[in-house]
Order: structure tokens, then C-alpha cells, then sequence
């Protein structure tokens, strides 16, 4: 059974194509992210297989690990022809859900993923949660763009993007922005990308169905909560190294260390960047305008 | 502190000036701490790129001293408190 689907985030095209006889299934935030109409280059290709490989396949060193809360999410291994990603099951720790390998340039995937079962129905879900986030990060590693922990939201005339760990009121930040009108691209998880000269902000899937979203952006900030609104505007040095602890970043690779700091510099001479001390009451919203009035 | 382990452990870094000053990211083998950034200012950027295996607290005060209108004594103390606080954060890495 040949099935063919073209995944488009952040104006990003990839295919996902399977000769398997199971059909792929894809979590329900991927809904409005696919399309079944063909485009003529592709920025990456999926390639999917039903099934685990022979573990020797994925054998090497480990040059990534991802361990959050103790429980291991992922790893990269380093084997002697690819990179391996071995994913492991959210709910099931140390259960691999899906292998994935990647050529140099990131741009091939090919993903063997557990067979699933429902119904007596057999399925695989190549991009369950964290690989379809991992590919998506890839993808930035080839433009110019990166993906950031921050909600962004968009009031008709300018995109703002808020930044920080769980916790700092970036979804609060967004509501009170919702409540007086403006569009909320994503509260949690954004891809940011130059086009054209212009910066933009994309949602990626997430665990829910939502639109497929963009919005110019112009404006950073990193909220967290005080007495008192307040901005302080950041510059040079600073703005980077504050953007930078909030992107996604697997800085195994020199490399992938390079693009994302340039990727900042650059952004930090297009938009403006403050530190925000925020009441989470709708004033906020006049205060951020009058800082940004004022310049 | 040891200069020397501070020059060997730079490769570990990637750095990028910006202006006047430096920022300092680590490379990783894991997702964790990843907010661990250092940024130099204009004399701790000096300072990092005078640091080379081989180079002593005298050798960098002199260029320091060479560089910056400083009295050596000053220039020492102020370098004792930066190399510590460097090797606490790139060795402790």
C-alpha cells in the first residue's frame, strides 16, 4: 500500500511516504498540517517503515541524551554510517517508540516505528511526539530560523513573542492579549523565520488539532512576574544570550551551536528585545505599547 | 585555577563576539542546563583570548596592563576574580 502525505509547518514542505501494508497514522494536532496535493521540492523527506530495526542497526556511541525528570525522552547515537535517534515511549519508559536515522546534511529521514495496535487494526504513528518535533527542529537547522519555547501573538499590526520557562506567564501573557482581540499563533512552541528580510512566527503541531498558523514578528520579550509592570530593553550580547536559553537547541555539533547564535544575532538587529516584569492584568497591554512607543 | 585547564577546556565553547563582548555557550551531550550562557565583557573577551596553554596570572596582568590604563596590582586582583569565576563555570562544566 503506497501512501504519500506532504507535511507544510513554517512553510517547510515535507514528504512522508510509506510502502508499508499499515496505514500511517498521524496525532490529531497534525490535522491541519497535511495535505495530500504533491509540491516540487521538498525541504525533507520521511521515509516510513512498520517495525522496529535489529538493535545492531542502531548500535554506536551516544552523542546526544535527552533526560528530562529522569525519564529519557531520546537519544542521538552516532553509528557508523548514520545518526540514529532512538525515541522512547512518553508513557512507557524505556519502551523505543520509534527509530529514526538521519542522513549528514538533515534534510533524509527514515523512521521505524513500533507497530500499534487498535481494534485488532495495525497502524504505525511515524511522528508521535517527540520525533515530529525533533524532525521540525532539523528542518531549521538547514534556513534561517529557530525554534523557541515562547507563546506569540499577533494584535493586527504587530507580532510579539514571549519567552521563558514554565511558569513566567508566557500562556497568561497570551490570554490577556486573546481577551482584547489579538490571535494567539501558539502558547507554547514556535518556529521564528527570516523570509525575505521579514521574521516570522509559525505554530508546529501540537497534542491538539489547531490552525496552521503565521505572523510577522518584531517584538521579544522575557516576562516574569512583579509588583510593578516594567521593561528593560536589551541589546547586543544580552538579547542573544536571553533568546538563546529559550530556543531549542542540541548543541552536540559545533555546528548546529553556529547557525543558532547567528541565526539570533541577526534577529536581534531586526526586533526589539526586553526583559518584562509583568501584573498579569489587561494593563499590561497599554504599558507594552507605551514602551514600545517610546522606543 | 589553572590556566591551563582553562585554555584546554575552550574548545568546548563555542564564542561569538558581539560588539564588544563575548558570548560563551557550552557544548552538550545532553538537554539539560542549557541556559548556561556566559557573556564577557570587552576585557573579560581580551582576557579569554589572551588565555593559551602556557600563559601565567604575570603573563596576562602585563597584557593587560599593556592594553588598559590599570595599575598591575589592580589588573591582578581583578584577573584572580575572573579566572576563578571563568573556571568555576567552563571546568564545572
Amino acid at each position: 500500500m503506497k501512501q504519500t502525505f506532504v507535511l507544510t509547518v513554517a512553510d517547510y514542505f515535507v514528504k512522508i511516504s510509506s510502502k508499508e501494508n499499515v496505514p500511517v497514522f498521524f496525532e490529531e494536532g497534525y490535522s491541519n498540517f497535511l495535505q495530500l496535493e504533491e509540491v516540487e521540492n521538498y525541504d525533507a523527506t520521511v521515509v516510513c517503515h512498520a517495525g522496529l530495526p535489529d538493535k545492531s542497526a542502531y548500535e554506536g556511541e551516544v552523542i546526544f541524551d535527552a533526560v528530562l525528570d529522569k525519564q529519557r525522552l531520546w537519544q542521538v547515537v552516532q553509528t557508523k554510517k548514520e545518526r540514529a535517534f532512538i525515541v522512547f515511549n512518553p508513557n512507557k519508559i524505556e519502551e523505543i517508540q520509534q527509530v529514526a536515522f538521519l542522513n549528514d546534511s538533515s534534510t533524509e529521514w527514515k523512521v521505524y516505528s513500533h507497530v500499534l495496535k487498535q481494534n485488532d487494526e495495525s497502524f504505525i504513528s511515524p511522528l508521535s511526539y517527540p520525533l515530529g518535533a525533533l524532525i521540525l527542529y532539523y528542518l531549521t537547522l538547514n534556513s534561517n530560523a529557530f525554534m523557541i519555547h515562547a507563546s506569540g501573538v499577533w494584535d493586527g499590526e504587530t507580532g510579539r513573542i514571549f519567552s521563558g520557562f514554565s511558569g513566567v506567564g508566557k500562556s497568561t501573557m497570551a490570554k490577556i492579549w486573546e481577551e482584547e482581540g489579538a490571535h494567539i499563533v501558539n502558547d507554547d512552541r514556535l518556529i521564528v523565520r527570516e523570509v525575505n528580510g521579514e521574521y516570522f512566527m509559525y505554530n508546529t503541531p501540537m497534542p491538539y488539532a489547531d490552525l496552521n498558523k503565521q505572523a510577522q514578528v518584531s517584538k521579544f520579550y522575557f516576562p516574569f512576574h512583579a509588583k510593578k509592570n516594567s521593561a528593560e530593553k536589551l541589546s547586543g550580547a544580552q538579547a542573544l544570550s536571553q533568546l538563546m536559553a529559550f530556543c531549542f537547541q542540541h548543541n552536540y555539533d559545533k555546528k548546529y551551536t553556529e547557525h543558532l547564535i547567528t541565526q539570533l544575532e541577526r534577529i536581534t538587529h531586526h526586533a526589539s528585545t526586553y526583559r518584562l516584569g509583568v501584573v498579569p492584568t489587561p494593563s499590561i497591554i497599554d504599558f507594552i505599547r507605551s514602551v514600545e512607543f517610546k522606543g | 585555577m589553572n590556566i591551563n585547564e582553562i585554555a584546554a577546556a575552550k574548545s568546548n565553547f563555542v564564542a561569538r563576539a558581539v560588539d564588544e563582548e563575548l558570548v560563551l555557550v557550552p557544548l552538550r551531550n545532553n538537554v539539560a542546563d542549557m541556559t548556561e550562557i556566559f557573556n564577557l565583557n570587552e576585557v573579560g573577551h581580551f582576557i579569554w583570548n589572551e588565555i593559551q596553554e602556557g600563559a601565567t596570572l604575570e603573563s596576562l596582568t602585563e597584557k593587560i596592563v599593556s592594553e588598559y590604563e590599570v595599575e598591575s596590582a589592580i589588573a591582578r586582583e581583578d584577573l584572580e576574580e575572573f579566572l576563578s569565576d571563568l573556571s568555576n563555570f567552563i571546568l564545572n562544566d
